[in-house]
């Protein structure tokens, strides 16, 4: 039996989402509301063959691209799926994953039950779909060669670059050189030093000589590509 | 009477050196290195320049030449009989001031990504330094000694500017003792005064006059550290004060539309559906009515911020059609859609969308391209349709395209017919509006 996971933080639509799969399609589904939910436990304990996930979640720490990197890395024969309105905020999220991972196709949510549905079908059938005209614009033609799983490990050559991270992340938006360097223990020079050193590879992330602003937001988006190198290097990239 | 208890205090316990002291001192020590580098060393890494940052880097450039130029003059002008080497002297001030502005102006402006390293940053500042104190220092008698005037603005200016960069500019000031007795200040108190005593004629006059105005320089750079940043952080609260004053009123305006509009629409959908008045395909169209509204008003709050995608601007009208069950057979580029327009492009932009597609749907169109390119300064929408073709004396059809016509410019809106239906072309320009991507 195939077995599809909607994960979205509206229950009751996903919901309803789900009764249409299972009398229409005649799929298993199941349901989380957020990516959470996505424990060890529960990916060791499910077969999953198609997810569907929502980008957006409120004001939770974790987004879509959080529960979807769960799925490929505990079971990379899971075809990854979004489901999401595709408005300006989430446009850059859904082009990470879009480009980081590997992604079955994209719908939007303002399509039909019944688009929705043939699409969740021709994944099932034949792995892919197209993405959903709509979000298009959205998504790069091309996908970039550089930004890739492990190429995320070149943002993080050093422990002083985890350190840098680490306090983009913990001191927030409006953060100067005096609090990222009160926070990482990092002397100032050195802070501008892990700064420029890749300063070239953000470039490829679509980052030109960020200010700290920018900087943080992809530290916070990017968080879940980043975490395992920053950790790696014996620091915590926090929540 | 027992005996009095001795009362064992850590505060006054013998003072160690904690790992904590030992911590803030190689801190305070980083924030030396770091003054020393200068603003120029710090600028355009991650922070914005802001328009008081500016006009306090400006002033400090401005004190720069007028130093150069006064130890210039004195060296040309008052030096009685002129000094041999003048050329010399006045050739190794300006670039001492050269040395010490470049790296400023690079700074302010952002022109160069590739920063100076530390040590090259720290050289370029000491050189510059040396290079006018040296250059002045023989000429500290009589009048001429003003021209520490400038030497203690430029002193204050970068002082600040360099704690504005590192983000130290809500700390406070550190006290002027603290300043007096630092290690630096006592090093350079004591270079001067030999400098002084290597004068021909040294005696404890010239030997005091040179400690006092020495003194006075200090002081005078460091009470002009207190405006400046004091400037710096007044703009920053300002600039916040402005952005709660536009949220506040932004957040009534939308409380109001969200119960004028919003909450009105539901209700009328909800007394239609009571009354037994509408269908269920009639509500679906009616609740994909109330969702393209409520659309192109969130539209209308993304164009409102000077930086809105094409693609942000062209999605509902990608979701209406789609919701009329128009096939979409082209659909912008992420390369065209990640472009950015100010406030008056997109919403032209915006009309070059709605008027077409509306159009096309309300004539019956089973298909639907939209492409959009960009020509230069000029954004080109094309929207082709199969609808058969229209007719430009259709009153709402008409009013619509005449309308566009008007906003975006004479000769800006070509209508063509095709083998089964109408291309619209309208060409926005982009002008001063353009926001780099």
């Amino acid at each position: 039996m195939t077995t599809i996971l909607l994960i979205d933080d509206s229950a009751h639509v996903s919901e309803l989402f789900a009764g249409a799969i299972r009398s229409e399609l005649g799929y298993d589904v199941d349901s989380l509301t957020s990516p959470s939910e996505l424990t060890d436990q529960y990916l060791s304990s499910h077969e999953i063959d198609v997810a569907v996930v929502d980008l957006s979640f409120g004001s939770e720490t974790e987004t879509g691209v959080d529960a979807l990197l769960k799925l490929h890395q505990s079971s990379p024969s899971t075809k990854l799926t979004v489901l999401t309105q595709g408005d300006g905020w989430v446009g850059d999220l859904l082009r990470d994953a879009w480009e980081v991972l590997p992604l079955a196709t994209v719908m939007s949510k303002s399509s039909s039950v019944k688009a929705q549905m043939k699409t969740i079908e021709q994944v099932v059938r034949h792995g892919s779909a197209p993405p959903d005209p709509v979000l298009q614009p959205l998504l790069p033609a091309e996908k970039s060669r550089w930004r890739t799983l492990e190429g995320f490990s070149r943002l993080v050559p050093h422990k002083g670059h985890a350190k840098l991270w680490a306090a983009v992340v913990a001191c927030g938006p409006q953060a100067e050189y005096q609090d990222l360097a009160a926070h990482s223990g990092l002397r100032l020079n050195a802070l501008r030093n892990y700064r420029a050193q890749i300063l070239p590879e953000l470039a490829l992330h679509g980052l030109e000589n960020p200010p700290m602003r920018d900087l943080y937001l992809f530290a916070r988006r990017c968080r879940p590509f980043l975490a395992p190198f920053v950790e790696a290097k014996g620091v915590s990239l926090g929540a | 009477m027992g005996p009095a208890r001795v009362e064992v205090r850590d505060d006054v316990a013998e003072p160690i050196v904690t790992k904590s002291q030992s911590h803030d001192r190689a801190a305070e020590a980083d924030v030396a290195v770091a003054l020393l580098a200068g603003p120029g060393h710090w600028f355009g890494e991650g922070q914005a320049v802001t328009t008081p940052m500016l006009a306090v880097g400006w002033a400090q450039v401005l004190s720069l030449v007028g130093l150069g130029t006064v130890i210039s003059c004195v060296w040309l002008t008052v030096t009685n009989p002129p000094e041999p080497g003048v050329g010399l002297w006045v050739a190794l001030t300006w670039a001492g001031v050269v040395v010490l502005v470049g790296p400023l102006l690079i700074g302010l402006t952002s022109r160069v990504h590739r920063r100076l390293s530390l040590p090259v940053s720290l050289l370029l500042r000491v050189v510059g330094i040396v290079l006018l104190v040296g250059m002045s220092t023989p000429l500290m008698s009589g009048w001429p000694i003003l021209l520490w005037w400038p030497a203690s603005v430029f002193l204050g200016t970068d002082v600040s500017l360099t704690m504005r960069a590192l983000g130290r500019a809500s700390d406070g000031m550190v006290p002027l003792w603290r300043v007096l007795l630092s290690p630096l200040h006592v090093s350079v108190l004591v270079v001067v005064a030999l400098a002084a005593l290597l004068t021909d004629e040294p005696s404890i006059d010239s030997l005091a006059l040179v400690v006092a105005v020495t003194e006075a320089f200090v002081i005078a750079a460091y009470v002009l550290v207190y405006p400046c940043l004091h400037l710096m952080s007044r703009y920053d609260r300002e600039l916040q004060a402005f952005r709660n004053a536009a949220l506040q009123v932004e957040h009534v305006d939308r409380a109001n539309w969200i119960h004028d509009d919003v909450l009105g629409e539901l209700r009328l959908a909800r007394v239609r559906v009571e009354r037994g008045e509408t269908s269920p395909e009639a509500l679906v169209a009616e609740l994909d009515g109330i969702e393209h509204r409520l659309r192109l008003k969130q539209v209308d709050e993304v164009i409102r911020t000077g930086n809105a995608s094409i693609a942000e601007i062209v999605q509902p009208f990608l979701r209406m059609a789609r919701s009329h069950g128009v096939e979409l057979t082209e659909v912008p580029s992420y390369e065209t859609g990640a472009l950015r327009v100010g406030e008056s492009t997109g919403k032209l932009l915006k009309r070059a969308f709605a008027v077409p597609v509306t159009n096309a749907i309300l004539a019956g169109a089973r298909s639907l391209s939209l492409a959009v390119r960009r020509d230069g300064d000029v954004v080109v929408v094309e929207v082709g349709d199969d609808a058969g073709g229209f007719e430009l004396t259709d009153e709402h059809q008409g009013r619509g395209l005449d309308s566009l016509q008007s906003e975006l410019g004479e000769g800006s809106v070509m209508v063509e017919s095709t083998a089964d239906g109408t291309t619209v072309t309208c060409r926005v320009g982009l002008g001063a509006t353009m926001v780099p991507t």
